[in-house]
């Protein structure tokens, strides 16, 4: 018998025309930035962004226990206008709390989101407050970057400002509690610790973190190699309140900090091929966590064991990086990544006008 | 349905040449595993079932057999093969009866070895024992239609539809061969190697098969030198069994589902089954399956222990995502590979990095004046708008600290730095310079008043006068010619002067023209009283100039001598005096 002529046939190994079909997309009729889960019920908030006046949040709902192609589908009823595109939607973490969607623009909205109701005779989420901090004679109000919610005490709200400033604010008395210059430049995003601990990352390159009791110090827990490099990005480790990570601009690593041993971080992450957007911790993990970037791919890592105290400036990673557990390769630009609180199984990531539920 | 275990069971003892050959060779090129797949009359024409594999990769435990013969290296392996061949086949023919009470089931085949003892790479062994291929169908049958080898790498990003098993082999090649299809896999990633092809092919050039046999091989079935399976273990009835076993076949009715449906793209379909297999799996309250596979955790949850504890399976089945490196689990991740950089993936070449995410933090999209229209011009001219409130915060916040430093620099002997105290202490000094400003002025006045006193002490006894006295300020007026007395005196005068009032008087002569120019406290009747007075010395009055200040009355008065006789200056300023002076 003939034996066949050693001809090459390689198949393709990257082929994306079939999908995933454990992703489940939902095609939106915009671009789309800002993502959120909600504690309470199956539904991820998507904000679109247009850098006009007309955008809007459409509430898209899925299934977590049967997930299908057809479960994952917008919610018409629900979704709202909104004037500026929100650079960052996030439902109250507070499962037990009045659902509210807050979203940050120009200023902080705070949305009524029921969602007990999401037929299509519901109503949709309505506005409830605008924390406005501009001054009364001045116009211009400078944009907020980024905002976050804080779990422990569900009534406080930090945001992060262009004009260098980070804002607390009572939104159920709806005044601002206290207003920090956090840096020298502009801040672009922020994340709680505990009640009264945040953390914010600037274009001046630093990650500081700042306690409410102590209003006049800040702790510099990293500052970008090169100097003035922008970190663009914060995930503080909900779980284990020791690990934050970072982004930083034009860089495809994710920088792993440690806060008990500041300066030095735990992992510097470098397996992306292109900058980095996104990442998130897993909510019910230590020491897992999710990044996405321009690449396309959502890359999941796993970081080894460290010892209680690592020894300063001794690596406790392997010399040649870690490598990520599990990649997902989207096929365009991932600009956001949101895992879900409610639904570890669960995360979101958004690309061009798509978003889609990935399972893990 | 039809299963692959069927032509599986007609042969019992496989021909161990045949395997040998494959053991040959996989071993000579060094991979994980080698699987032949034939064309089965039972599948149907042209179908490829698994027929005889040799599994040469990662062990997980060796299952020790009381066989008393050493083997060797080569032996424990294709012991290892039959050994997995074997659980195959009991897992199959559990899956085959049925439910039912486990006490009138006919004693099963057995297995010397049990699942946990495998491996993943063992497991995905196994699952391939299941598979079947129409032609054209996944690798193997496309292998069998081009009648080619078809060398795919990276197999595990390959979509399903190239490559139906998302498994680890990293690289798998599909070579025709004799009446079927022989697959050989790897868990690296390899480059194409045609004459890899080669060497893998070569053992099998001697074997002779018959063209149109659709049986098995004709293989010699010689002596059994893969060792005694004397190793009995039996496999315990679960609670649990009846409900895998539905699993398993709901696995298999899924898995042709799928095959036969992929190669039309129907989601649907596939999508109805694989929510089907959630709601048995629902009902049995364990992890849902990849449509793939073989329910592995299902099985890894049937332990065969003496104590079968359906516990141990519901905690599997509980098991949460707390990690997700848990490879087996429906997800939409594939495990990672390092491979070559520019393969596989999006890469953003020429496109601005991070371009939405810049976009978000820059603020851009709004501007002071209010929304754009979304073009990226304005939405340039909006970000630089910002940057320029941003500069221009910066700038005052420099000039401010600037001018903080010159305050300082004011202040004698401060030696902090700080603006607090900046401030506090230019308070200080300021009040401190106000006290004595105020201090030296009184003095100044006193000392101020002296000269004009002898001024005026001159005026009164010098007659001649071509004078024109600055006025002093309003609360400084003092009359003139009443300082006569020395210092002290002039000093109680003034402050007794002060308590009435002051008033002056001033004469200027020129020719013909008097100018008279008088102040005082006002006093009632005060004004005619001059008049008279400049009557009586025979002065024709020309202007008058009146004005009040503060209580102080002004008057100029230019008058002209009525008669040709010039009346002494002196005279005058008596007189006016004495007409201010006099109580009404």
């Amino acid at each position: 018998m003939d034996l066949p002529k050693p001809t090459s046939t390689a198949a393709s190994s990257a082929g994306t025309e079939t999908p995933n079909p454990h992703a489940f997309t939902c095609e939106l009729p915009h671009s789309i930035y800002a993502l959120a889960f909600s504690p309470t019920a199956p539904v991820l908030a998507s904000g679109s962004f247009l850098e006009d006046l007309h955008n809007r949040v459409s509430l898209l709902s899925f299934d977590p226990v049967r997930p299908s192609a057809a479960s994952f589908r917008a919610l018409p009823a629900l979704s709202f206008d909104h004037p500026y595109p929100p650079t960052k939607l996030q439902f109250n973490p507070c499962a037990a709390a009045p659902s509210l969607l807050a979203s940050s623009a120009d200023t902080l909205r705070i949305w009524h989101a029921p969602l007990d109701d999401l037929s299509a005779s519901a109503a949709p989420p309505e506005l409830r407050s605008v924390l406005d901090n501009r001054k009364a004679s001045s116009e211009f109000s400078a944009p907020l970057t980024s905002f976050d919610w804080n779990e422990v005490e569900p009534r406080r709200i930090g945001t992060a400002s262009i004009d260098t400033t980070c804002t607390v604010w009572d939104i159920d008395r709806g005044v601002v509690e206290t207003q920090l210059i956090a840096h020298d430049k502009a801040v672009h995003d922020i994340a709680w610790g505990e009640a009264g601990v945040f953390a914010s990352v600037s274009a001046d390159g630093s990650v500081r973190v700042f306690d409410l009791r102590d209003k006049e110090h800040s702790t510099i827990v990293y500052e970008s190699p090169r100097p003035d490099t922008p970190l663009l990005r914060l995930a503080w480790n909900r779980f284990d309140l020791r690990y934050m990570a970072a982004l930083l601009m034009d860089s495809s690593a994710v920088v792993v900090l440690d806060i008990r041993a500041p300066g030095v971080p735990v992992a510097e992450l470098h397996r992306h091929r292109a900058c980095a957007n996104a990442v998130a911790w897993a909510p019910q993990a230590s020491r897992h966590l999710c990044s996405a970037g321009d690449d396309g791919q959502a890359l999941i890592w796993e970081l080894p064991e460290t010892a209680p105290a690592p020894a300063p400036g001794a690596p406790a990673v392997p010399a040649e990086g870690i490598d990520p557990v599990l990649v997902y390769d989207a096929g365009a630009e991932i600009n956001q990544l949101q895992w879900a609180a409610a639904h570890p199984d669960w995360m979101a990531i958004a690309f061009e006008n798509k978003v889609q539920l990935l399972r893990v | 349905m039809a299963l692959s275990a069927s032509p599986v069971e007609e042969e019992p003892q496989p021909g161990n040449d045949f395997r040998n050959h494959l053991a040959t060779a996989v071993r000579s090129i060094n991979w994980s595993y080698a699987v032949f797949w034939s064309v089965s009359s039972t599948g149907g024409p042209g179908v490829l079932t698994w027929k005889d594999g040799f599994y040469n990769g990662e062990v997980k435990t060796r299952k020790v057999t009381n066989s008393t013969t050493q083997l060797t290296a080569d032996q424990l392996a294709l012991q290892r093969s039959e050994q997995l061949r074997e659980l195959h086949e009991s897992l199959q023919l559990s899956a085959e009866c049925g439910g039912g009470d486990h006490r009138g089931r006919p004693p099963r085949p057995v297995a010397a070895l049990s699942p946990e003892d495998l491996g993943d790479t063992e497991w995905f062994y196994v699952v391939c024992m299941t598979y079947t291929f129409r032609p054209g169908q996944g690798l193997p049958g496309k292998s069998l239609v081009k009648k080619e080898h078809v060398w795919l790498r990276n197999a595990h990003l390959a979509d399903s539809k190239t490559f139906p098993r998302v498994l680890f082999a990293k690289t798998i090649v599909c070579i025709p061969l004799m009446d079927g299809v022989l697959e050989l896999g790897t868990t690296e990633s390899t480059m194409e190697d045609p004459d890899l092809v080669n060497r893998a092919t070569t053992p099998f050039g001697e074997l002779q098969f018959p063209a149109a046999c659709t049986e098995e091989p004709n293989s010699s079935p010689s002596a059994n030198d893969t060792g005694e399976y004397s190793d009995i273990i039996v496999f315990e009835d679960m609670d649990h069994t009846a409900a895998m076993e539905a699993m398993i076949s709901e696995v298999h009715e899924l898995r042709k589902v799928t095959d036969e449906c992929l190669p039309h793209a129907n989601v649907k379909e596939v999508t109805m089954e694989i929510n089907e297999l959630y709601s048995i799996c629902e009902g049995l309250d364990v992890q849902p399956l990849e449509d793939d596979w073989i329910s592995i955790d299902g099985l890894l949850e049937v332990p065969p222990s003496p104590e079968p504890s359906p516990e141990v399976a519901t905690d599997n089945a509980d098991h949460t995502l707390s990690t997700p490196v848990d490879r087996y689990r429906l997800t939409s991740f594939t495990p990672w590979t390092r491979s070559d950089t520019d393969d596989v993936g999006v890469t953003a070449t020429g496109r601005e990095p991070q371009k939405l995410l810049k976009k978000v933090l820059s603020g851009g999209a709004w501007a002071n004046n209010g929304g754009g229209d979304g073009s990226t011009t304005r939405t340039s001219t909006q970000e630089s708008g910002i940057k320029n409130h941003v500069m221009s915060e910066r700038r005052r916040r420099e000039k401010l600290n600037e001018m903080f430093l010159i305050l300082k620099s004011f202040i004698p002997s401060t030696r902090k730095v700080d603006k607090a105290s900046i401030l506090a202490e230019t308070i200080a000094y300021l009040k401190e310079l106000e006290r004595r400003v105020q201090e030296l002025e009184s003095t100044k006045e006193l000392s101020v008043s002296r000269p004009t006193a002898s001024v005026l002490r001159r005026h009164g006894h010098d007659d001649e006068v071509v004078r024109s006295r600055k006025q002093v300020s309003g609360a400084k007026r003092k009359k003139g010619s009443e300082l006569d007395a020395g210092g002290d005196r002039q000093k109680d005068q003034h402050w007794v002067r002060s308590k009435d009032g002051p008033s002056n008087v001033s004469i200027t002569v020129a020719d013909k023209e008097v100018l008279l120019d008088v102040q005082c406290r006002w006093k009632e009747r005060l004004i005619a009283r001059v008049f008279d007075a400049v009557k009586r010395l025979h002065l024709n009055i020309l202007s008058v100039q009146s004005s009040t200040l503060d209580g102080l009355m002004g008057l100029k008065v230019r008058a002209q001598f009525a008669s040709s006789a010039a009346v002494a200056p002196g005279m005058i300023t008596e007189a006016l005096q004495k007409a201010i002076s006099s109580k009404p």
